[in-house]
């Protein structure tokens, strides 16, 4: 019969639905840890600047332990500090040090990599150098770069690149773009890496700047000079180029990690993946 | 007939426990929607209560700077500054206002007069249009259904797919002529945003219109009026109600409305004092900080209190919306009947030799409207130009890792949030819906606020949902990033539309088929299950289509509940993304344009698919009714029946969708 197949369709879905509501909110996550090979899932999450690095590096720890998963979820480093504060990843992304509160709640973190932040702009921009001075008007209170940029991307607060950014970019008065209370209104926000570069590639947009991530830099756009020295890992390294900032990892200090997020750990700061990450164009730890 | 053999083999039962349990078991279902709306409701206002207290009610709703990242400096006292100094909405407030206004503006007016062309000018084949009908193959073409079409796909087409539309194709066009080359700000989004609301204001105007009794066409014709001036001076006022039903649908879907505005509003909390000027509403500034603000921090509570706000805009626009309709039922005589007819005749009298603007708005209807199709098509062939050439079978079933993103998991984490959204709204929705219409009393209080309620569930930007699930299944219930979550979050998404959707169709079941089959004895629970439910099962098919397109083009509530990442899950507690957050995912590094593009083809063949199999479910339930035996299909016996003076207030969508049933029973018959 037709109507009773459906009423019991119906309870048996109203009775599986609660009980694995139940069910779920009762288990955590499952990481089985056998006593020899390695398997199980890392959780990453956190900052959009570190998800290609950290792809390629997983891509390459999955090639030796068949048995892991690294899963990568990236909305900001706001994010993956949360997360590892509150236990929603096993380590997080973090591309800007942390702050005394994060810290205090049990966060702690460690330098994976160091990455410059290049400023760029459209490749038929005819501005090839910006001083601190420059960037600092233009953001604070939307002056023009020699009479061509006019509007500037920023990211969303609570980004790592955004944080770097604004706390290295300092006056010749000695004021941080942190310490401003307001951007000019010419100043737009963009949630992630991927969306200043379509912004500032799109053809036309030769008034228009913004900061990336130095190994995210495509043909697509033109990195500018700042202070009159190239954006190159050179350059960082030397100390002359003054954009650079940390790529984090965030443990919790009150937690262990799995076995398979230690191991994970320890291939990170391996020899072979230290040199990769040098390689990318990101300065070893 | 079939069902009436049914009903004769049963023998008298007596109402016994199991039919109290049923009543019991349905009236739960219902009052599940109630405790989802006031739990949300009540959880929001409890978590924005820090906010509030520590800003400040006023410094909170006036202050015009918003600095979130400064909470850790005040609050240890590195600058001189006060909490109220950096939590200040107003920018966001007037620009959701401000954003919503000339979005409906905009999307009034292309909605309307797309709904006009498609309900009277609008030829039904290529035969009609002069010129074309000697060309053999375009002939037969239906471009009525097809112009139909269009709109609905407009409809469910996901907002991420037109967002970034819009970075791609609209903002370098705007640069072009906009004061300083800025793109972004209230000019775009509202371009935007009206383009999403045209086939929600468009598709129930036209419903509207056509509902109006065809005498009135007719007597206006006969007359003398010209085709033209009875469309606008007759049909269109006569609608009336309708159309401000359509309009206010269409601003709650604009309020709400988050990933689409995201990409072209600047995300700058600006006030909205230029067209052409980065600004962030109260919906993108939540999508945009809520994976940064820390558990328990002020910024969080404050973006949770921006959420209240939107969901006291929402109750308020639902209330607006029972008052239309009240006027609308209560006060009938306004429109229609006598003095209406009454009116229009004299009127006549007064523009019979200026029927020259009425022709003119014939050409403005036909003009919006092939700009509303024209850009819609646009949009396909330019996602289908950019992403067919990167679709391979490796890239749609491939094994995903972190060496190759393949669309695999994407394909099982739909489904798997498909199947237990459905899993658990499906009864819970079909429950409700049964114990509204089956076992409610007409006009009773409790009944009234059950639907007040639902609408209100219905009316919820889903970033708020977004939100609530993030915090409530993920962190309060320890659920984590995961398809548990996710699964979670859309059941509150969709549990209205397959309440609103099944209980239409409930209504439409003629009483004496009820009648009929209690009469011979049947239970009421059996009455239900094999006469009622049945008689309904297009209202619920539809329903499920509708609720797996929703989810699959839900993109903001998802990446915070359900995850990005984009491996395959193996199982519900782990995490995974649906198409339409892959499709996020990809445009976030920049670095992977051709499968974001893609990824946007693959969205559209689902959209499409699940457009076309609503229009053939309806298609044939439609023939199986009429084919059933003459005049005993439902839409006769419906209006055969007396109208009742005082209907009970229902949501005007059902009111709209109503009145189309009972009209076109008119005209066809």
């Amino acid at each position: 019969m037709k109507s009773k197949k459906f009423l019991a369709l119906a309870l048996a879905a109203i009775s599986v639905g609660t009980m694995a509501a139940f069910a779920a909110c009762g288990d955590g996550n499952d990481e089985s840890t056998g006593s020899g090979e390695l398997s199980g899932t890392v959780r990453l999450t956190g900052s959009t600047s570190m998800e290609e690095l950290m792809r390629d590096i997983a891509a390459k720890f999955e090639a030796i332990h068949s048995g892991v998963t690294v899963s990568i979820s990236c909305n900001g480093s706001g994010t993956g500090i949360s997360d590892a504060i509150s236990g929603g990843n096993d380590i997080g992304l973090s591309s800007r040090d942390l702050s005394s509160s994060e810290i205090a709640q049990g966060a702690e973190a460690v330098k994976l990599a160091t990455d410059g932040i290049a400023i760029i702009v459209n490749p038929s921009c005819t501005v090839t150098n910006v001083t601190a001075d420059e960037i600092y008007n233009l953001y604070v209170d939307g002056t023009e770069i020699q009479n061509t940029i006019s509007r500037a991307i920023s990211r969303e607060e609570g980004s790592g690149t955004r944080g770097a950014f604004d706390e290295l970019v300092v006056n010749t008065d000695g004021e941080a773009l942190e310490d401003a209370l307001e951007f000019a209104d010419c100043v737009q926000e963009q949630t992630s890496t991927g969306n200043v570069i379509t912004q500032i590639s799109t053809a036309g947009n030769t008034n228009l700047i913004g900061y990336i991530s130095l190994g995210a830099v495509t043909d697509a756009v033109k990195a500018v000079q700042y202070n009159g020295v190239d954006a190159t890992v050179e350059n960082i390294e030397l100390g002359d180029y003054a954009l650079s900032r940390p790529f984090n990892l965030v443990l919790n200090a009150n937690r262990d990690l799995s076995p398979v997020a230690q191991a994970f750990y320890d291939y990170l700061f391996t020899d072979e993946i230290q040199e990769f990450i040098e390689d990318e164009g990101y300065i070893r730890a | 007939m079939k069902k009436e053999e049914t009903i004769k083999r049963n023998t008298v039962r007596k109402a016994s426990t199991s039919e109290n349990a049923a009543k019991i078991s349905f009236g739960i279902c219902a009052a599940f929607s109630i405790i989802a709306v006031v739990a949300i409701v009540v959880f929001v206002f409890w978590r924005s209560l820090p906010a509030f207290r520590e800003v400040g009610l006023f410094n909170f709703l006036g202050g015009d700077v918003w600095r979130p990242s400064w909470e850790d400096r005040v609050t240890s006292g590195e600058v001189d500054y006060t909490l109220g100094d950096i939590f200040g909405i107003s920018p966001m407030i007037v620009t959701t206002l401000a954003l919503t206004a000339c979005a409906a503006v905009l999307g009034s007016m292309f909605g309307i007069f797309t709904a006009v062309f498609m309900a009277f000018y609008c030829p039904k084949t290529l035969e009609h249009v002069p010129g074309l009908k000697h060309i053999p193959v375009l002939r037969k073409f239906p471009l009525k259904g097809f112009f139909e079409q269009v709109i609905n796909l407009l409809a469910s087409i996901p907002s991420i797919v037109i967002g970034f539309f819009g970075v791609a194709v609209l903002l370098p066009l705007v640069a072009k002529f906009a004061p300083g080359g800025e793109p972004t700000g209230l000019f775009s989004a509202m371009l935007i945003l009206s383009l999403m609301i045209v086939p929600t204001i468009a598709s129930l105007s036209k419903n509207s219109m056509e509902a109006v009794s065809r005498e009135y066409y007719e007597g206006s014709l006969g007359l003398g009026n010209s085709k033209d001036q009875t469309v606008f001076r007759v049909m269109l006022p006569a609608a009336r109600s309708g159309i401000m039903s359509a309009i206010i649908l269409g601003v709650g879907r604009a309020v709400g409305e988050t990933m689409a505005v995201m990409f072209v509003i600047g995300n700058s909390s600006n006030m909205p004092d230029s067209f052409f000027k980065p600004i962030a509403s109260l919906t993108t500034t939540i999508a945009k900080e809520m994976g940064y603000a820390v558990n328990g921090s002020i910024h969080q509570s404050a973006l949770i209190a921006m959420g209240f706000i939107l969901l006291l805009f929402v109750l308020l626009i639902t209330g607006v919306l029972n008052f239309v309709k009240k006027d609308k039922v209560g006060g009938d005589k306004l429109f229609g009947g006598k003095i209406h007819a009454h009116r229009t005749s004299e009127k006549i009298y007064t523009y019979k030799q200026c029927g020259v603007p009425q022709t003119i708005l014939k050409y403005v209807s036909i003009a919006l409207a092939a700009i509303v199709a024209a850009v819609l098509l646009f949009m396909i062939v330019f996602i289908c130009v950019r992403g067919i050439p990167h679709l391979s079978f490796t890239f749609l079933f491939g094994e995903s890792s972190n060496a190759r993103v393949t669309l695999a998991p994407a394909f099982v984490s739909t489904l798997m949030i498909i199947f237990m959204t459905l899993l658990i709204s499906l009864p819970l929705g079909i429950g409700a819906a049964i114990f509204l219409n089956e076992y409610s009393k007409k006009g009773s209080n409790f009944i009234k606020v059950i639907r007040l309620f639902i609408d209100a569930l219905s009316g919820v930007p889903s970033i708020v949902f977004g939100l609530f699930g993030k915090i409530f299944f993920c962190d309060i219930c320890g659920l984590g990033y995961s398809l548990w979550a996710g699964s979670f979050t859309m059941v509150l998404i969709v549990l209205p539309t397959i309440i609103r959707s099944t209980e239409e169709s409930l209504r439409e079941v003629p009483d004496s088929m009820r009648e009929a089959s209690l009469a011979l004895g049947s239970s009421k629970v059996r009455t239900i299950f094999k006469i009622v439910l049945p008689a309904a099962l297009r209202g619920i098919v539809t329903a499920i289509i509708l609720s797996i397109g929703r989810i699959v083009g839900e993109s903001a509530a998802l990446i915070y509940t359900s995850g990005t990442t984009i491996q395959m899950p193996d199982g519900y507690s782990s995490t995974g993304a649906t198409f339409s957050v892959f499709m996020y995912v990809f445009q976030q590094e920049g670095l992977q344009m051709d499968e974001m593009y893609a990824t946007a083809v693959v969205l559209l063949v689902i959209v499409i698919v699940l457009d076309v199999l609503v229009t053939l479910v309806q298609k044939k339930f439609d023939r199986k009714i009429k084919g059933d035996g003459g005049n005993t299909n439902t839409k006769t016996v419906k209006e055969e029946k007396i109208p009742e003076p005082q209907k009970e207030s229902e949501p005007a969508a059902v009111v709209v969708v109503r009145q189309a049933t009972e009209s076109g029973a008119y005209v066809g018959k």
